[in-house]
C-alpha cells in the first residue's frame, strides 16, 4: 500500500515536470531559453519516472537495466543539448555577423 | 608515440570488463554461449577502439582512491539538478517569467578532456546554465538568470570535479 503511494507520488511528479518542461517549450522566447526548459525538466522527468518502475519493480536484474537506461538519459541529455545550443550559436553569429 | 603502439594497457583492461558486465548485465540468462559472444565482443570493441584509449590518466573516474570523491560529486550532482528542476519549473510558470538571458564565459579549469566534457555536461544539468562550445580555452554558456551567471563564478561542482581529476597523481 505504501508502495503504490510512493509511486503514485514519484509519477504525478514525473508528469509534473514533463509538463513544465513542455510549457517552458512554448512559453520562452528563444532557442536557448527552450533548451533549459526541456533539458533540465526531461531529466527529472524522466528520473523520477524510471525510478518509480525500480520501487515497482524491486531488487533484481531489471531494475539493475533501468538505472543503466537512467545513466544514458542522463549523459546524452546534455550532449544532445549541447550540439543543438552550439548549432544556433554559430548560427545567430553567422546571422549578425559580429564575433560575440 | 611509443606510446601510442603500447598494445595493452590498465584502461583496456577496464573497458573490457566494464563492456562484459554490461553484456552479462544485458543478456537475459547466463549461459556457455551468452559468455563466448560477450567475451569475443567486448575483445573486438576493445581491440578496434585500442587507438582512441591510450591516456592513463583520462580515467582516474574509476579509480578505487576515487571512490570518496566520485560518490560525493554524484550526490552534490543529484541535489543540484532537482533545485534547478524546480527553479526552471518556478521561472516557467510564473506569469511574468523573470529571465535576462546572457551569456557568459567561464575559464575551463580540468585538463584531460574526460574531466572538460564532464564537468561541460554537469553546468549544463545545474540550476539555469547550459553548455554551449569550448572557444579558446573558455567554455561559453547561456545563462537563464542572472544568479545563475553569478554562481558559475565559483561553482561547487568545479571543485568537486577538480579534486577527483587530481585525486590520482
Amino acid at each position: 500500500m505504501i508502495k503504490i503511494g510512493i509511486i503514485l507520488i514519484l509519477l504525478a511528479a514525473s508528469s509534473f515536470f514533463f509538463l513544465v518542461g513542455t510549457i517552458g517549450l512554448i512559453r520562452m522566447p528563444d532557442a536557448f531559453c527552450r533548451m533549459h526548459a526541456t533539458t533540465k525538466s526531461d531529466t527529472l522527468g524522466a528520473g523520477l519516472a524510471l525510478l518509480a518502475l525500480v520501487i515497482y519493480r524491486g531488487f533484481d536484474v531489471i531494475s539493475i537495466k533501468l538505472l543503466i537506461i537512467l545513466l544514458f538519459v542522463w549523459i546524452t541529455t546534455p550532449t544532445a543539448a549541447h550540439i543543438m545550443a552550439k548549432a544556433a550559436y554559430n548560427q545567430k553569429k553567422t546571422i549578425e555577423g559580429v564575433d560575440q | 608515440m611509443n606510446k601510442r603502439k603500447k598494445s595493452l594497457n590498465r584502461n583496456h583492461i577496464l573497458l573490457f570488463g566494464f563492456l562484459f558486465g554490461f553484456w552479462l548485465v544485458l543478456s537475459p540468462r547466463i549461459s556457455v554461449e551468452s559468455i563466448s559472444i560477450g567475451l569475443l565482443a567486448s575483445f573486438m570493441v576493445t581491440y578496434f577502439s585500442k587507438s582512441y584509449i591510450t591516456d592513463e590518466g583520462e580515467l582516474s573516474f574509476f579509480s578505487v582512491g576515487n571512490v570518496k570523491n566520485v560518490i560525493t560529486y554524484i550526490l552534490r550532482l543529484l541535489l543540484e539538478i532537482v533545485k534547478s528542476n524546480i527553479d526552471v519549473a518556478k521561472i516557467v510558470l510564473s506569469p511574468t517569467m523573470p529571465i535576462s538571458p546572457q551569456f557568459v564565459r567561464v575559464p575551463v579549469k580540468p585538463q584531460k578532456d574526460f574531466y572538460k566534457v564532464l564537468y561541460g555536461n554537469s553546468i549544463t544539468l545545474t540550476p539555469g546554465t547550459l553548455t554551449v562550445d569550448i572557444v579558446d580555452g573558455e567554455y561559453i554558456v547561456h545563462a537563464l538568470t542572472d544568479g545563475a551567471a553569478e554562481d558559475l563564478k565559483n561553482s561547487i561542482i568545479e571543485k568537486h570535479i577538480l579534486s577527483i581529476e587530481g585525486g590520482r597523481q
